[in-house]
This record gives structure tokens, C-alpha cells and sequence, in this order.
């Protein structure tokens, strides 16, 4: 890197938390069969699928079993050979414990497979079908956030994509599975970004990597050295929260998406390295989206390290196999300790956007949660937002139900990093009382809505009545009117 | 001179006659129904039609306190929100609730006990039980307003009122409690 650029890379605020990086050292193993998987229905940002099998059917790895007609929606396959055994409601990985739909798949044993047509010489293929088959293979941002890959993969006249970017920041502690797949999967990720910049007609390809992953770094290189001229390795200094699509695009672009606009809008096209390894499977391989890379750690887990699990994987199983068996005294985490969520129930699959699963014993958890003081405008949390708000003030509307004068203070550009929350020396759970109050707003449109509904059916309600009484008064008159004339006669 | 003035006061007469027409067609074709605030307040209420306000469904109420007969604080599921916002919207001092809300409610029916008299259905201000006479009746979950006026008609007590259940799509947090919230350095929070 040179002067030039350590001056250019630099996003608003942010912190560098405590790395705990230390399952980067565990090569990635694949983990045993489970003898059931549970697929929820919905695992991805948009419509929810409904199932295409039915209770008895037998179905194969990578077999479509779910899909919806909606347009924003990824379709859920089968992760091994198997008899589906029921279909119903089980909890997700949520913080609310609550379910939805999902199919029970009972494995088999044998993990017969069917695949998709293999589109090897993608180069010479249209990228439509290329689009196609990314949708198809129900591939997710695997980062987290879930958002169906293929909806980014448009090729657009108004906004020609020229970068593509490929996000192996890992900004969050403990989780290390991008990390893994580059240095075990360097080749497969190039060619996934090859692939993508096929699709999108880019002329560029930068993969973005923190500096404290030098290997990872020098292994993408020496990938990139006999494969394209087109692509470079940008190692970008360790911050938190640099993995933000936003944050990411500015660091390295040095151009800042504009509040409420897509990366698309300046001509960027920014995947998470997973993904990217997905994508590549996907097309090269024709299989589908059934397996990822989790990291497995946290300060109560004998055996750290990474797997390589089928989706529909129950988390107690996987921690069992990490040497986690007791789960009366644990609290896990589902995703980085920054951005994840606790779960209530360990009882429920992995899913597509399960990035690792990190266990503490649940005294030394409450005993790192401390109570919140007054705050002390310090202005820490102001100087680490990195999209420059002012958490203090903020929390103070969210607290007091003020959710007009909280979406003044532009509470929905916050993206929950929580670096706020970390800096706070008063330990005020800043993103809670923003999550709170985003809840809030959510379910202040929805009662607004149904009471306008409500509005509208209590009206056609009384004015049917209103056109019921006038008919009969008219039948009456009527039948009057009849009796009337007989009566003269 | 006077002629002077003459033509003044005639061109002054024939405006006067062009605006007051075009006043009168505006007025007619620009008509609203109804009382603008009226509508305002109705727009507020949470529609629920459940005459715990002591009247008739909520238009009668939001007439009602634009004419000063009722008091602001009577809609009892609109609870505190809505009567601050009503009072705001009005002018007045925003007053204590009377009554608490016991959260939303949905009406399900027993419906093997159900003898298809279609008396709820006549009941429900906003047409949300389906059914046919002497066959059994089903309330549409989404539609229901938890309104509790369906409950009293019917002869065999077939209906209930109850918590409507937990749902995915509206889940959201909890508010920061203080004292009960605990936060891990790292914006964890367990409640
Ligand atoms: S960091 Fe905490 S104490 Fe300081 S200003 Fe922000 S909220 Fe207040
Ligand atoms: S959680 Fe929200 S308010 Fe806090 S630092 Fe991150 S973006 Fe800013
Ligand atoms: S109490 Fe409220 S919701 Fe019920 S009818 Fe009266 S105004 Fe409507």
C-alpha cells in the first residue's frame, strides 16, 4: 500500500475491539450427517417459499423442495438424500424463539446428489443464463444479511457496474470463515469473481482484505498472479466496522453511496467472499446452496474451529460435535459477537445466513452485561458511528417513545453496528433502544394500516346496512301501496 | 365625474359576479363531505368499532368530541398515544386514561358448538365473520378488530376472545428496561 492510499482508505468513526481470532489457524472440516435437517421456508430477504414436496416424498441433495413466486425470494433445496417427514412450524435462529414453516427432511445415509448443468466455460455463456442459474441454486448473501445474490447480478444500462468487490474484511471478532475459504479456497474465489464480473460486465475486481489476515492476502495474490490482469488484493487496515457494504464501498472506491441509493448507483458490485465461493459451485459445479462454512467458538466450546455444515443442521447437533454437549449453563450467539443475536433455543437449524455460533458460559456472560449509568455527553459514541449520527441523542427520543423526532434524528441509517454501544463508558445499550424504536415504527405503520382497513370495512359495513333498510322500507311501501289499491277496490 | 364613478362601480359589480360564481361552482364541486375535523379525529382513532368509548363506533365518537360532548380520554384501545394526539390535534390539556387496554384480542369460534344463527355476523361492525345460515361460522383472523361485540349475541357462548398469537413478521424488541437489562460490552443485551 502506498502513502497515497493509507490517506484515501478511511471510512467515518468506527473502533478496533479485542480480535479473538484464534480458530483462523483451524483448517476447515466437514461435519458429520446429521439424521434429520429442518429447512424454515424462509432464509433470505423477501417473499417466504412454500413447499414443493409433499410429506413421504423422497428427495435429493440440492433437489429444489421450496421456492415462491415472488421475484425477491431464493429457493431452498434439500441439504442431503432423504424421505421428507413433515411439514410445520419450528422455531428459527431468531431472537424471539418464534418458528415458521419448515420441511423435515429424515436423511438417509447415502447422500445421493442431483446437480445442475455445469457451466464450466462460463466466459463464452450468456450471462443471463449465468443470472439464472445463481438464482436458481438459491444463493443468499451469505454474510449475514441474506439478500438473494442474483436481484445484484443485473446487468443495467442507466448504471453499468464497472468494480466488482469482494468482501473478505471479517471485521467481526471471533468469526474467521472468510478467512478460512481464502486460504483454502483462493482459486475457486477468484474464479467466483471472474464469473461476476463476467455477468456484470465489470473491468475491475478488487478483493477487499484487512491486514490482520496477511496469509489470506498472499494466498489470493499468488490466485490472482497466473489467472487475470484485471483483479488486485486491497489490504485495508484492521477496523471495525469495515465489512459494512457502505463503509467498504467508501473505503476502497473512495466514493460514499449516497443515504437510501444502491452500491449499483456508482457502479460497484459488492459480495461476501462466501458467497463468492457459493457462486462458484453454483455455475463451475452445478450444485446448489446446501452447505456453508460456520465458525464454532466462544470461550465455552472445547473444540473451536470451522465446519463445513449442511443448512438445516440442528445448532445443538453441530455444538456436540465441537465438544458442547452440557447446554443448561451456555448462552450462544448466533453471527459476531458485534452484530449477532443471543438465542433463546438452541433447538433450531443453521440456516443460509449463519455465520458461526459462538458459546459463553452464562455467568460469564451476565457478568460482562453491566448496568447502565446516566449518560455523561462525552461525545465517545458520536465519534465512533460510522454513519455519523449522534447515538446519545438519539437513544434519549428512542427512549421516550419519540419516534418522530428519533426518525428526524435519521434513526434508519443506523446499521446496528454497535460500535456506540461498545465505547459507551456509562455501558448505555445504545443499539438496543434503537432496535427498539425501529420496532416501534415498524408496528406503528402496521396499526395504522389495519386501522385504515378497519375504516374502510366498518364504512361498507354501514352502508350496506343503510342500503338494506332502504329496500325493505321500499318493499314495504310496496306491498302498502298493493293492499292500498285492493282494499279501494 | 359621476360617469367616472359609474364605470367604477360597474366594473366592480361585474367582478363582484364573476368571483361569486366561480365561488359557488368551487364550493359545489369541491365539496367535502362531512366535517373536516370530524374526519381528522376519526383518522386517529384505532378503528377497532368497539363502543367502549360509549358510542356507537368511532366516526360517532370523533363527532362526538368535536362538538365537546365527549372528552378526549374515552377511546380505551387507542389508549394513551392516541388520546395525547387527539388532544394536541383539539387543543386541550391531554388527560389520564379511565380505562386500561388489555392489548390486542382476536374473537375465534368454537365451531363445532357453532348452531349457524348468524347472529355475530350481524354483530361485527366490519364484516369479518364468514358463514352461511345453519352452517358454522369462522371469524378471518386478519380482519378481526378484537372488538368483543360478537361475543354478547350469541345464544350458545361459542365465541372467545383471545391473545391473538405470537407471529414472526411482528416481532419486534423490547424497550430497554432499566435495572432489568443487562448489556455485555459489545451491544449485547439480554432482557
Ligand atoms: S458514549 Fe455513552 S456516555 Fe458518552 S455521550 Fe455517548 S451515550 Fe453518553
Ligand atoms: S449502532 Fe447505529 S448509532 Fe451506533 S455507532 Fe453503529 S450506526 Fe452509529
Ligand atoms: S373506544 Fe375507540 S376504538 Fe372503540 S369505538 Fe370508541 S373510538 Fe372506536
Amino acid at each position: 500500500m502506498n502513502l497515497f492510499d493509507r490517506f484515501r482508505a478511511k471510512f467515518h468513526g468506527g473502533i478496533q475491539p479485542v480480535e479473538w481470532k484464534e480458530t483462523a489457524n483451524c483448517p476447515i472440516q466437514r461435519l458429520a450427517l446429521s439424521e434429520q435437517y429442518i429447512l424454515p421456508m424462509k432464509q433470505h430477504i423477501g417473499q417466504e417459499c412454500v413447499p414443493l414436496v409433499a410429506v413421504g416424498d423422497r428427495v435429493l441433495r440440492g433437489q429444489k423442495v421450496a421456492r415462491s413466486q415472488a421475484y425477491v425470494h431464493a429457493p431452498i433445496h434439500a441439504p442431503t438424500s432423504g424421505i421428507v417427514r413433515k411439514i410445520a412450524d419450528n422455531p428459527i435462529p431468531h431472537p424471539s424463539g418464534l418458528g415458521m414453516l419448515s420441511l423435515f427432511i429424515e436423511a438417509d445415509g447415502l447422500d445421493e446428489e442431483k446437480k445442475m448443468p455445469c457451466l464450466a466455460d462460463y466466459r463464452n455463456i450468456d450471462p443471463v443464463l449465468i443470472r439464472e442459474q445463481v438464482r436458481m441454486a438459491g444463493i443468499t448473501g451469505l454474510g449475514g444479511a441474506g439478500f438473494p445474490a442474483f436481484i445484484k447480478h443485473r446487468r443495467d444500462d442507466e448504471f453499468p457496474v464497472h468494480t466488482v468487490i469482494l468482501n473478505g474484511v471479517e471485521c467481526e471478532p471471533w468469526l474467521t470463515n472468510d478467512h478460512r475459504l481464502m486460504l483454502e479456497h483462493g482459486q475457486q474465489i477468484v474464479e467466483g469473481l471472474d464469473i461476476l464480473m463476467h455477468v456484470v460486465g465489470a473491468k475491475k475486481g478488487i478483493i477487499a482484505i484487512e491486514s490482520n489476515k496477511p496469509d489470506a492476502a498472499l494466498n489470493i495474490q499468488q490466485c490472482i498472479a497466473d489467472f487475470s490482469q484485471d483483479m488486485e488484493v486491497r489490504i485495508l487496515p484492521t477496523r471495525y466496522p469495515q465489512g459494512g457494504e457502505k463503509q467498504l464501498i467508501q473505503v476502497v472506491t473512495g466514493k460514499e453511496v449516497p443515504a437510501g441509493k444502491l452500491p449499483l448507483h456508482i457502479g460497484v458490485l459488492c459480495q461476501n467472499i462466501g458467497t463468492v465461493k457459493s457462486i462458484y459451485d453454483a455455475v463451475v459445479l452445478g450444485k446448489s446452496l446446501t452447505e456453508r462454512v460456520v465458525t464454532i467458538s466462544g470461550p465455552q466450546t472445547p473444540r473451536r474451529g470451522n465446519s463445513l455444515v449442511r443448512i438445516g443442521t440442528d445448532l445443538s447437533f453441530i455444538l456436540s460435535q465441537h465438544g458442547l454437549t452440557d447446554l443448561s449453563e451456555v448462552k450462544v450467539i448466533h453471527g459476531g459477537p458485534m452484530m449477532g443475536e443471543l438465542l433463546p433455543n438452541l433447538h433450531v437449524p443453521a440456516v443460509k445466513s449463519t455465520t458461526g455460533l459462538l458459546a459463553w458460559h452464562t455467568a460469564e456472560f451476565e457478568k460482562s452485561h453491566e448496568q447502565p449509568d446516566p449518560c455523561i455527553h462525552c461525545g465517545h459514541c458520536v465519534q465512533v458511528c460510522p454513519v455519523k449520527l449522534v447515538p446519545n441523542e438519539l437513544a434519549s427520543h428512542c427512549k421516550h417513545d419519540d419516534t418522530e423526532r428519533a426518525q428526524a434524528y435519521h434513526l434508519f441509517d443506523c446499521i446496528e453496528c454497535g460500535c456506540c454501544s461498545y465505547v459507551c463508558p456509562s455501558h448505555i445499550p445504545l443499539v438496543q433502544h434503537f432496535r427498539y424504536a425501529k420496532g416501534m415504527v415498524a408496528q406503528q405503520a402496521r396499526e395504522q394500516k389495519f386501522s385504515e382497513e378497519s375504516r374502510q370495512r366498518s364504512e361498507a359495513h354501514l352502508q350496506r346496512i343503510e342500503k338494506e333498510k332502504e329496500a325493505r322500507a321500499a318493499r314495504r311501501a310496496k306491498v302498502l301501496a298493493k293492499q292500498k289499491a285492493l282494499e279501494e277496490k | 365625474m359621476i360617469v367616472d364613478v359609474l364605470i367604477a362601480a360597474v366594473v366592480v359589480a361585474c367582478m363582484a359576479l364573476v368571483i361569486a360564481g366561480v365561488l359557488a361552482y368551487a364550493s359545489k364541486k369541491f365539496h367535502v363531505e362531512g366535517d373536516p375535523l370530524v374526519e381528522s379525529v376519526n383518522d386517529l382513532l384505532p378503528q377497532t368499532q368497539c363502543g367502549q368509548c360509549s358510542f356507537p363506533g368511532c366516526r360517532p365518537y370523533a363527532t362526538a368530541v368535536v362538538k365537546g360532548e365527549a372528552e378526549v380520554n374515552q377511546c380505551v384501545p387507542g389508549g394513551d398515544r392516541t388520546m395525547k394526539k387527539i388532544a394536541d390535534l383539539m387543543g386541550v390539556e391531554a388527560s389520564q386514561m379511565d380505562a386500561e387496554d388489555l392489548g390486542p384480542r382476536l374473537a375465534v369460534i368454537r365451531e363445532d358448538e357453532c348452531i349457524g344463527c348468524t347472529l355475530c355476523i350481524k354483530a361485527c361492525p366490519v364484516d369479518a365473520i364468514v358463514g352461511a345460515a345453519k352452517q358454522f361460522h369462522t371469524v378471518i383472523a386478519d380482519q378481526c378488530t378484537g372488538c368483543d361485540l360478537c361475543v354478547e349475541p350469541c345464544p350458545v357462548d361459542c365465541i372467545d376472545m383471545v391473545e391473538p398469537p405470537k407471529q414472526l413478521a411482528q416481532w419486534s424488541w423490547r424497550a430497554v428496561r432499566p435495572n432489568k437489562t443487562r448489556q455485555k460490552r459489545g451491544g449485547k443485551v439480554e432482557t
